[in-house]
């Protein structure tokens, strides 16, 4: 059992795990304020069940099932309820990150956004947040193998979505 | 993978990664979530030293969980009732699967023709009957099991996942003809106890649950089940009881149900992960059942919500529900019970029973990840579940389908792949009385059928192509299905000009009743008499029967779905 508290372990998840799972959620849902709002969210779940996850590992993994869900669920209100756009995450100069210019990352963004749900979730926590094919599966709560086609199928879709815009 | 998909994947990463670097949280995030944890706190207080203090009982329990067994050792066991009754007298205390001599007479007429062996099995009673009826989530593990020719007590478990399997609850039975009864269960450390009502008696709203508990600030959740049907009538959390062993307490409010027999449960939850820790279960009695509402002739969806309407046809008002299902999509009466899907967001995930009389709905069956339910239909017995579920409420994905064949009784589902939209069921398969075929109208397109499926079969059916006769619906067809209580099975479709109505009496189609409106009919209802509902795509409710005019009923705001 962990020594930890709630109230303590809630503050290192915090200084350990906040900016990228806001990070994580602004991806899925291109929408910088409501990333902050479902990740914090999750962090207020999290607290409330402490007593059932007790240990630290147990808590990011819930953490991050529980900011994949509410992404998800933040969507589609946006497309139920009124279909407005979401506020887009701000344009930077593209100079300083690398080889890739701003044209083509954003058709890359374009593509992965008109990808199926399930595709594009996989495919941003295995990208992204580099987690493995179980972590996978244990934050969507699908199985290996469904996470191992979706992202084969995902990777094919994107480039097929590429190779189409050009 | 190909050089194609490599670079594809780097291209992603460093899209992904240069995306992400863009945002920047705000710093006040810690701030708000802790301010949000701090205003729950405050508003419950009283909560907290039992949260904190929850995780020292199950050290105590399993401390002093030998000392406390022994303490109460001289009266540990409360042993099934009535086991001497032998197999002259039904059980008064019978739960499951049979609450009367009749019900468990007729399946020993089942039994006899080699169908449903299960109730002779007191291990396969229950472990259907406690994570199916009582909805004790996966309590359902065996851990040991006494039987003699005339009793038995079946522990089952629950594997918790550090501490392996752990026992929650030993079922009490006893043998009544050739069937294994019900009558009982309880903690099997015998800590937890109902001891107000009595087993067996006759009990109303308010209805007060009392008895002792073991623990420290720990809190035990009460509940009345219908016994018939898988069904929650009303729950409660008891009082905190404090260190050591102490009495427990709380009051349930219901309304009367139409079944005869309930049952009490008191369950603690476990401290490591929230499953339940331990369970005992009583059966009570409702007395005699209340006179049906007097002015709710028929039953129907207006505006999102189940409303009772009069014998002309004029709403009466809503069924009260307690809880928060969301918008309600359809309703069927069935055995006294409504039955009803509702929507919170994009699907409708799942269906819902509660009194006709309202209360506190249970869910009876939900929708796979990712499916909404487009249709269902309840068995006349309450025990099976028909439904069709569709991915295509989720936009995001391809069209998918399945047809469900749920037996609630046993616990088991079967389905049948659509594996591409077409063909898709329209509107509700129907159970024919049988309980063992489904009717549903097929769209294949431009085209439609109307299949017979065998819902014993499931996975692979293939569908008898027509359930009536030769009749081939070809585009006409709507999916308004239903059966009545003789088996017959009566369907509406629109004429180009009028909508008809048509039963399948001997197995040929009879044209019943022609609704002079060109529209499309979305729900129809047949009751004993029979008397025929039908609304149309313009929400307006019909009544007639075969040989009279038609009439519109006053009935209001659009009506989207009808039930006797």
């Amino acid at each position: 059992m962990s020594a930890l508290g709630a109230d303590e372990a809630i503050v290192a998840l915090y200084t350990a795990q906040y900016r990228s799972l806001v990070r994580l959620a602004a991806l899925l849902l291109h929408d910088t304020a409501a990333a902050e709002d479902v990740v914090q969210d999750a962090f207020v779940a999290t607290h409330k069940s402490w007593r059932r996850l007790r240990d630290p590992e147990n808590a990011l993994a819930y953490l991050r099932q529980s900011v994949v869900n509410r992404s998800r669920s933040r969507l589609r209100h946006l497309k139920v309820e009124d279909r407005k756009a979401p506020r887009p995450m701000p344009d930077a100069p593209s100079a300083e990150y690398g080889a890739l210019n701003a044209v083509e990352r954003s058709d890359v963004m374009t593509a992965l956004r008109g990808l199926p749900r399930r595709q594009r979730e996989v495919l941003v926590l295995r990208y992204y947040s580099d987690l493995t094919e179980a972590q996978i599966a244990d934050a969507l709560e699908i199985s290996n193998g469904a996470v191992k086609s979706h992202a084969s199928r995902g990777i094919a879709a994107l480039r097929d979505s590429l190779e189409s815009q050009r | 993978m190909s050089t194609d998909d490599r670079e594809m994947e780097r291209l992603l990463r460093e899209a992904l990664a240069t995306e992400a670097d863009m945002v920047h949280p705000e710093g006040d995030g810690l701030m708000r979530i802790q301010q949000r944890i701090g205003a729950r706190n405050r508003q419950r207080r009283w909560l907290r030293p039992v949260l904190v203090l929850g995780s020292v009982v199950v050290v105590a329990v399993v401390a002093v969980g030998g000392v406390t067994i022994a303490r109460h050792g001289d009266k540990a066991k409360v042993s099934p009732t009535n086991p001497g009754t032998g197999s002259d007298a039904f059980p008064a205390q019978g739960i499951f699967p049979f609450t009367t001599a009749a019900e468990e007479a007729d399946w020993e007429q089942q039994y006899a023709d080699g169908h449903s062996p299960w109730p002779s099995d007191p291990e396969a009673v229950a472990t259907s009957w406690v994570p199916n009826y009582l909805k004790a989530k996966d309590v359902d593990q065996l851990v040991s099991k006494e039987q003699t020719a005339t009793v038995a007590d079946v522990t089952l478990g629950r594997d918790q996942s550090e501490g392996g399997l752990q026992p929650v609850v030993v079922v009490h039975l006893v043998k009544f003809h050739q069937a294994w009864i019900v009558t009982g269960a309880s903690d099997p450390t015998d800590q937890l106890r109902i001891s107000t009502p009595g087993a067996g008696d006759t009990v109303s709203s308010p209805l007060t649950v009392s008895g002792p508990g073991f623990g420290v600030d720990e809190v035990a959740k009460v509940e009345l089940r219908d016994a018939e049907t898988p069904s929650l009538i009303a729950t409660a959390p008891t009082d905190g009881f404090g260190s050591g062993t102490s009495e427990w307490s709380t009051t349930l409010s219901f309304s009367q149900p139409q079944s005869a027999a309930g049952v009490v449960v008191a369950m603690t939850m476990s401290a490591a992960d929230g499953g339940i820790a331990k369970l005992a279960a009583e059966k009570v009695d409702f007395g005699a059942a209340p006179p049906p509402s007097a002015g709710a002739a028929f039953y129907g969806v207006q505006g999102g919500v189940i409303e009772a309407f009069n014998e002309s046809g004029r709403p009466e008002g809503p069924v009260a529900l307690a809880g928060d299902e969301g918008t309600v999509m359809e309703v069927h009466k069935v055995g006294g019970r409504l039955y009803f899907t509702a929507r919170t967001g994009d699907c409708i995930t799942s269906l819902y029973s509660v009194a006709a009389t309202g209360g506190t709905p249970a869910a009876v069956a939900t929708a796979d990840r990712d499916y909404g339910i487009v249709g269902f239909d309840v068995s006349t017995d309450g025990k099976q579940v028909t439904y069709f579920e569709s991915s295509g409420c989720n936009q995001s994905e391809a069209g998918m389908g399945r047809l469900v064949f749920a037996n609630l009784a046993e616990g088991t589902t079967r389905h049948i792949d659509f594996p591409s939209e077409p063909p898709v069921i329209v509107g509700d398969p129907v159970w024919e009385p049988d309980g063992v075929h489904v009717d549903a109208f097929v769209r294949t397109g431009m085209q439609g059928y109307l299949a017979r499926y065998d819902a014993t079969h499931g996975d692979n059916e293939t569908p008898s192509h027509y359930a009536c006769g030769e009749f081939d619906p070809a585009t006409q067809l709507t999916g308004a299905l239903t059966t009545d209580a003789d088996g017959t099975l009566w369907f509406a479709g629109q004429t180009g000009s009028s909508m008809q109505v048509l039963s399948c009496k001997d197995g040929q189609p009879n044209v019943e009743l022609t609704i002079p409106v060109n529209g499309s009919p979305t729900s129809l209802a047949v009751d004993l008499s029979g008397d025929i509902l039908l609304t149309g795509s313009d929400g307006k409710v019909w009544l007639g029967s075969a040989g009279k005019t038609p009439a519109e009923l006053p009935a209001g705001a659009r009506v989207s779905s009808v039930t006797w």
